[in-house]
């Protein structure tokens, strides 16, 4: 027996568990819509997390791993959870939680074959993971304030160029310096 | 010192907001969420009621003494002008068919962007003043007192609502919330509250006529760069007339296509079209802006802003007027133009293409006619040499503005043009798009960057069926008909959707315009290369 084994044993256990913490994390009314609503377009917050879940165990799992897949599947949890209502922490922490629900789900397990080097191995996985989420959270978040600038500088496109003809020079650029007294 | 909490519980410190009720909830102003507050002096020259200082993250809101009464009063007056108000108060059954069809409810997973409870914010208050049941069981009737706490509530949900109109569509009674967000809007005004990025164009307009505030010496200049650029991809010089009278046509767009990217393309775009088919039309300097804020605002400032329109069609003699691409302009034109500024003046005629002969009976009272509606009738007429394989880089999908789609109806003619100008043509999925589409997530003047977080929360649907063509059918371009589009979509595309590039329709179209006399083109309208077509 080893913990690939217990892993596959009660996968859909486990990233069942997962997934309904990581739905607990938004308000309670809105966790029915999440769990229950299938579409991928009229729900794609619930489609989203349930879908990377199953990307992301497999990943923790076993050893082979196909990282642009895995990392597209924590960008796809994170770019959604960077922008709604949650401390960096809440955005990002859900990845530690699967150790909580592996932990509960396999303790006896893991004592009774003697896994615990192995369960180890796993969660150190999970930190790599967490780590890549680290990273997400923090380019979605500088994406967004890029965001703004660019938007200012769409809008104001055309005025800039007419200033910059007036001026003959490109906005921004400081007037040309004045001799020293 | 304490003990550091696990992983759980450091994400488990949501606001418990389900468990306390949502009538005992309070909003929290995080920066971010909340619009910047309108400037005193632009409030005070528009006249607008108690301009006063505030901001939303402040505990007080300096609301005038009398505030209850003031919205109790604001309240009666319009449930008396508004039959519809009352209605949508009094007879929605709570079957949550609207619930999770709101895209701030499907993006922020907060309740209270349910259009249900959205409504309910509203009806709470009306049940407990102006119904007895409200009066007499108070709580028990789903009714609950006036306070500070609730107008801080109304202000934050009623600006998290774009007035789009998607909940409208499920509701088997019809209840249209965003008119209860404009009414809600409207009795925030009352007191004095209302938000900058809105105000100040209304300021604008009021004064210049656009958003912007543009003098007219200016606006002309910017339209003379955009010629130059014409110039250098088609070696074909424009000279578009300006406040000409004697013209068939006037055409008014939003000033957003004059001076916004990616807006200034789609503009170029018109004029390469009325060149190439000879319109005899003008442009106007003081109908400079086809957009209204004003009907983000209150009822009265839509109609002020809007009645330039025809007064300058009066003014310039024209027949008929040619709207540019845009959202609300059409939902004000087509849906209260008449009652606001008819009747038109009397020399307007029923619009009828000068191209092909085609009277568009639908325009018949307002005599306005979107271009989607004219393009498509001078492709269907054969009237335009037309080059798709110059979008042929392009993989295009369409994103229906709510206002054109469900304010008009206007969902195949810009498929048809689209479908016309490019070889390269998928729809996103069928519960995102047409009479089901889904909102950008910045319109009804939400579109400022002081709330890009919540206009990401807004755009997540629309942003996941996009990236869902891209992945599946290599999407590299939205096109869109409206104004605020192009300035929300770019954004909501760099976030959800990496690599997906946004472009008005009539850009697209002069892309592919085979121009008399026009030079080899080697170039799209943004002076980048057409693959395949460089020089020789
Ligand atoms: S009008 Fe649109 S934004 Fe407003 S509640 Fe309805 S679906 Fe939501
Ligand atoms: S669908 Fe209509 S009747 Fe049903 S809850 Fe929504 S607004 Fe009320």
């Amino acid at each position: 027996m080893t913990i690939r084994d217990l892993l596959a044993e009660h996968k859909d256990a486990i990233i069942h568990k997962w997934i309904d913490a990581m739905y607990g994390t938004y308000p309670f009314d809105t966790v029915g819509f999440l769990r229950s609503s299938r579409d991928q377009f009229s729900n794609p917050v619930g489609h989203t997390t349930a879908a990377s879940a199953v990307v992301i165990f497999d990943a923790i799992a076993g050893d082979d791993v196909d990282e642009a897949r895995l990392s597209e599947a924590i960008e796809d949890v994170i770019r959604i959870r960077a922008i709604q209502n949650f401390s960096p922490e809440q955005a990002v922490g859900v990845l530690f939680v699967l150790k909580t629900v592996l932990r509960k789900m396999l303790r006896a397990a893991i004592v009774q074959h003697g896994l615990h080097d192995e369960q180890l191995e796993v969660e150190s996985r999970i930190d790599t993971v967490a780590l890549m989420a680290f990273g997400k959270y923090a380019a979605c978040r500088e994406r967004l304030h890029m965001m703004k600038v660019d938007d200012f500088k769409r809008g104001y496109a055309q005025l800039l160029r007419r200033a910059e003809r007036i001026l003959d020079k490109p906005v921004g650029e400081p007037d040309t310096q004045k001799p020293i007294a | 010192m304490s003990k550091l909490p696990t992983p759980d519980k450091l994400i488990a410190t949501i606001p418990a907001f389900p468990m306390e009720g949502w009538m005992d909830t309070k909003p929290d102003f995080k920066p971010g969420t909340w619009c910047y507050p309108a400037k005193v002096d632009n409030m005070k020259a528009l006249g607008m009621p108690n301009p006063h200082e505030w901001s939303a993250d402040q505990e007080d809101w300096n609301l005038p003494e009398n505030w209850e009464e003031i919205i109790y009063e604001g309240l009666k007056s319009r449930l008396a002008k508004h039959r519809s108000l009352k209605v949508f108060m009094d007879i929605c059954v709570r079957c949550g068919a609207c619930a999770d069809k709101c895209h701030f409810f499907i993006g922020t997973g907060d309740p209270k962007n349910m259009p249900v409870l959205r409504a309910e914010l509203l009806r709470s208050v009306y049940r407990r003043d102006f119904t007895t049941a409200g009066k007499l069981l108070g709580k028990l009737a789903g009714a609950r007192k006036l306070d500070k706490d609730v107008i801080k509530e109304w202000f934050y949900y009623f600006y998290q609502c774009t007035e789009c109109r998607r909940c409208s569509l499920f509701c088997p009674y019809g209840i249209d919330t965003a008119e209860i967000t404009a009414i809600a809007r409207e009795l925030l005004h009352e007191l004095g509250l209302g938000i900058h990025w809105i105000m100040e164009p209304v300021f604008n307009c009021n004064r210049t006529g656009n958003h912007l505030g543009i003098q007219p010496h200016a606006f002309k200049e910017i339209v003379e760069f955009l010629c130059e650029d014409i110039e250098t991809v088609t070696g074909i010089k424009i000279n578009p007339p300006f406040n000409e009278k004697g013209h068939e046509i006037v055409f008014i767009t939003p000033s957003g296509d004059v001076f916004a990217d990616p807006g200034i393309y789609t503009f170029m775009g018109y004029l390469m079209l009325f060149h190439e088919i000879g319109l005899d039309y003008t442009l106007s300097t003081y109908a400079s802006e086809g957009g209204n804020f004003g009907s983000f605002t209150t009822f009265d400032m839509a109609k002020k802003l809007n009645a330039k329109m025809y007064a300058e069609a009066e003014r310039l003699g024209s027949k008929w007027i040619l709207g540019g691409e845009c959202g609300h302009m059409w939902r004000v034109v087509h849906q209260y133009m008449d009652t606001f500024n008819g009747p038109t003046p009397p020399k307007m005629e029923v619009p009828r293409s000068p191209i092909t002969g085609t009277v568009f009976k639908n325009a018949a009272s307002t005599k306005m006619v979107h271009i989607a509606e004219f393009t498509a009738d001078l492709i269907k007429h054969n009237k335009l040499r037309l080059d798709p394989s110059r979008n042929d880089h392009l993989t295009v999908t369409f994103h229906d503005s709510c206002n054109p789609a469900r304010g008009m109806g206007l969902l195949d003619e810009p498929r048809y043009v689209l479908q016309n100008v490019c070889n390269n043509y998928v729809d996103m999925p069928e519960n995102t798009i047409r009479e089901q589409t889904f909102c950008c997530g910045g319109g009804s003047g939400l579109n400022t960057d002081e709330i890009m977080e919540i206009r990401m929360r807004g755009g997540l649907p629309r942003g996941n069926a996009l990236r869902y063509v891209q992945q599946k059918h290599g999407v590299n371009t939205m096109a869109c008909i409206c104004a605020i589009d192009r300035a929300t979509l770019p954004p909501l595309a760099n976030y959800w959707a990496p690599g997906v590039t946004v472009y008005g329709t009539h850009e697209l179209v002069a892309n592919a315009l085979v121009m008399r006399g026009e030079q080899k083109r080697t170039m799209d309208l943004r002076q980048e290369e057409l693959p395949g077509m460089e020089d020789e």
